[in-house]
């Protein structure tokens, strides 16, 4: 345990320097136009002439915003020794378990999200407190970064298990990016073959959204917005995600091969999944405005993808089978969409 | 002493690059493993090292399997062919990085980086191919492990940083007690510091055993004769024979008096003994078994 303390001190001195520069992107520039925008204006009625005092957005968003992208961005930079033979040979001859590198990893990525989010968040409430005409209800402040904390937590989580998925950096970002729209995806389909419309809101299926989701409800509180609605589903879902993100990034380390960095990404959870279905769903939700052209296109599509994750025009026939085969599950899948 | 016992290896794009591999390395000694381009030489540095799992098989420590082992593992340092560096990674960096999770001798460090001449505070990416390769010996050495693993040890360094390299390879062995593998294709700068060896070919191990011994057992003859002569009138397996004009080169294992006299029933113009060394021997055997031919 000893050794892994020392490991984990040593990766927070050599991310230190990321850690600055992380902090200093995200917080400058957020207090600097938290201190100098407007916080509200007075709205004349046009019909009644009366004067109303309106307030402007609180910019909490934007503290969000850097948060999801700072999810995006971490996996990046803490598990990209993985994706080169080179990492390989140096992470993985170090007398620490593989469990215990990836935590301290993990650890180390995490904080290079909260940090920045954190110093971010709060500098920005400071700079609002500070003003001398503060017209929010800066209580909100305190749940809302809370929660989106959790929630940041939860979208790393899910993030470095896929980002871990690929066996190159570039494919790391396509999974990463590539889970986004799926599982809306797939609940547009529900929507549309099974009628379930409104019965959630379409952020609570995007990786993201989540954030979004939260911030929108945050934002209306801070801003004394009455009638604000927000999805209690969110804390549900992304919960569960971070959760199965976190459990099967370390669950699945045994069949980590170190030979694979640099190879094909060949993850069930790459490309292997996401071509196919993102063919069959596409081509299905696309089947009431069915046109061969648009057949063709998620065809080729599909071929183009395929090309992408095999590194080469001539692939397999079994590749061939599973565009074939995906294909004929859209068209299959679509006759159930009234 | 590190035992490889029935250790089977693969990858997906090219089937067992090792197959059924069996090895015994005794303590203090330094074992150069040989062989041709893609003999399979590093998967099985990886596998000693627990970079790499193997498939059937195991790599044992002392009776203890290395894979995720971290008390057999903090007993070893492997140094890649090509080793990890970040950029903007400095001497200095990698030395921190190395000592939180090494019994890491500081003193030994400057010691070498002052040999070399190397500033531990510049980036590593600036660095010539021989520097990189020097600022990776002096961690190897400030580590000091009982198990040294190098990949292509002498890559890219120059004449004098091999030769203070070897004599702290020596001293390694000599003074702690180390074990030290060394997989290289300058089988000269091997045979200087090697007292066994393995030659890996295409994933079996084909000879192995102690140098000098097995440098003994084999010789090489240098003969001219009248007539044109093959292989097949020697009376003698060789693993190898050159003709050039009336003379012929032969290298075969066995008594050096019988060979020299089934030679000289062949009524030679002359024939002499020469000394076989380490590249010698390793060429012999590739091309006992059809390489180079």
């Amino acid at each position: 345990m000893k050794r892994t303390w020392k490991f984990l001190r040593f990766e927070l001195k050599k991310y230190l320097w990321t850690l600055i520069v992380l902090v200093a992107v995200c917080t400058i520039p957020y207090i600097a136009e938290l201190s100098t925008m407007e916080l509200s204006y007075v709205y004349n009625h046009y019909q009644t002439g009366a004067l109303t005092m309106v307030l402007r957005s609180s910019q909490i968003g934007l503290s969000l915003f850097a948060l999801g992208a700072l999810c995006y961005l971490s996996p990046a930079l803490v598990y990209s020794f993985k994706m080169s033979k080179r990492g390989i040979d140096g992470y993985y001859s170090l007398p620490l378990k593989k469990e215990k590198l990836y935590l301290v990893k993990t650890l180390v990525g995490l904080l290079l999200v909260l940090v920045p989010f954190t110093v971010m968040y709060w500098g920005g409430f400071l700079a609002l407190v500070f003003r001398a005409e503060n017209p929010y209800d800066m209580f909100w402040y305190l749940p809302a970064y809370f929660g989106s904390a959790l929630l940041g937590v939860c979208l790393f989580g899910l993030n470095a298990f896929l980002f871990t998925r690929g066996n190159t950096v570039a494919d790391g970002f396509v999974f990463m990016i590539a889970y986004i729209p799926l599982f809306l995806m797939l609940y547009e389909y529900a929507t549309a073959a099974f009628d379930l419309r409104g019965r959630a809101s379409y952020e609570t299926f995007i990786t993201f959204g989540g954030l979004i989701e939260f911030g929108n409800a945050m934002h209306d509180l801070i801003v004394r917005y009455e009638n604000v609605t927000f999805s209690p589903l969110t804390f549900v879902v992304m919960p569960i995600l971070g959760a199965v993100g976190y459990a099967l990034l370390f669950a699945l380390l045994p069949y980590e091969k170190g030979e694979n960095a640099e190879q094909l990404s060949d993850s069930w959870f790459g490309y292997k999944i996401l071509i196919p279905v993102y063919t069959a769903f596409l081509l299905a939700l696309n089947m009431n405005a069915f046109d061969i052209i648009g057949f063709c296109g998620i065809a080729v599509a599909a071929i183009v993808a395929t090309v992408v994750y095999q590194r080469k025009f001539k692939f397999h026939l079994k590749w061939w089978g599973m565009i074939g085969g995906a294909l004929a599950l859209g068209l299959f899948l679509g006759m159930f969409i009234p | 002493m590190i035992e490889i016992k029935n250790v089977t290896k693969g990858y997906e794009d090219k089937k067992e690059v090792l197959k059924n591999v069996n090895l015994k390395i005794e303590d203090s000694c330094v074992f150069g493993l040989v062989g041709i381009n893609g003999a399979g030489k590093s998967t099985l540095l990886r596998l000693i090292a627990g970079v790499l799992q193997t498939e059937a098989g195991q790599v044992c420590i002392d009776g203890e399997n290395v894979w995720e082992n971290e008390r057999r593992k903090s007993e070893i340092f492997f140094l890649p062919d090509d080793p990890f560096y970040a950029s903007g990674v400095t001497a200095r960096s990698l030395a921190d990085m190395y000592r939180a999770v090494y019994d890491f001798k500081e003193k030994t460090f400057q010691t070498y980086l002052e040999k070399f001449k190397l500033n531990e505070k510049a980036p590593i990416r600036n660095f010539s191919k021989g520097m990189k390769r020097q600022v990776f010996v002096a961690l190897a050495l400030a580590i000091a492990p009982k198990y040294l693993l190098l990949d292509e040890a002498f890559d890219g360094l120059d004449p004098l940083a091999r030769l203070v390299f070897k004599r702290a390879l020596v001293e390694l062995v000599e003074e702690k007690g180390a074990t030290v593998i060394i997989s290289s294709h300058s089988l000269r700068e091997l045979e200087d510091v090697c007292d066994s060896y393995g030659i890996l070919d295409h994933g079996v191990i084909t000879c192995a055993g102690e140098l000098e011994r097995d440098l003994g057992r084999v010789h090489k003859f240098q003969a001219a004769f009248e007539k044109e002569v093959s292989p097949e009138m020697l009376g003698f397996p060789c693993m190898s024979f050159h003709r050039t004009g009336r003379v012929v080169q032969i290298l075969a294992r066995g008594n050096a008096e019988e060979l020299t006299a089934k030679l000289k029933m062949l009524e030679p113009l002359f024939v002499e003994e020469i000394e076989v060394d380490f590249e010698e021997l390793f060429i012999g055997e590739v091309e006992a078994r059809g390489y180079l031919q």
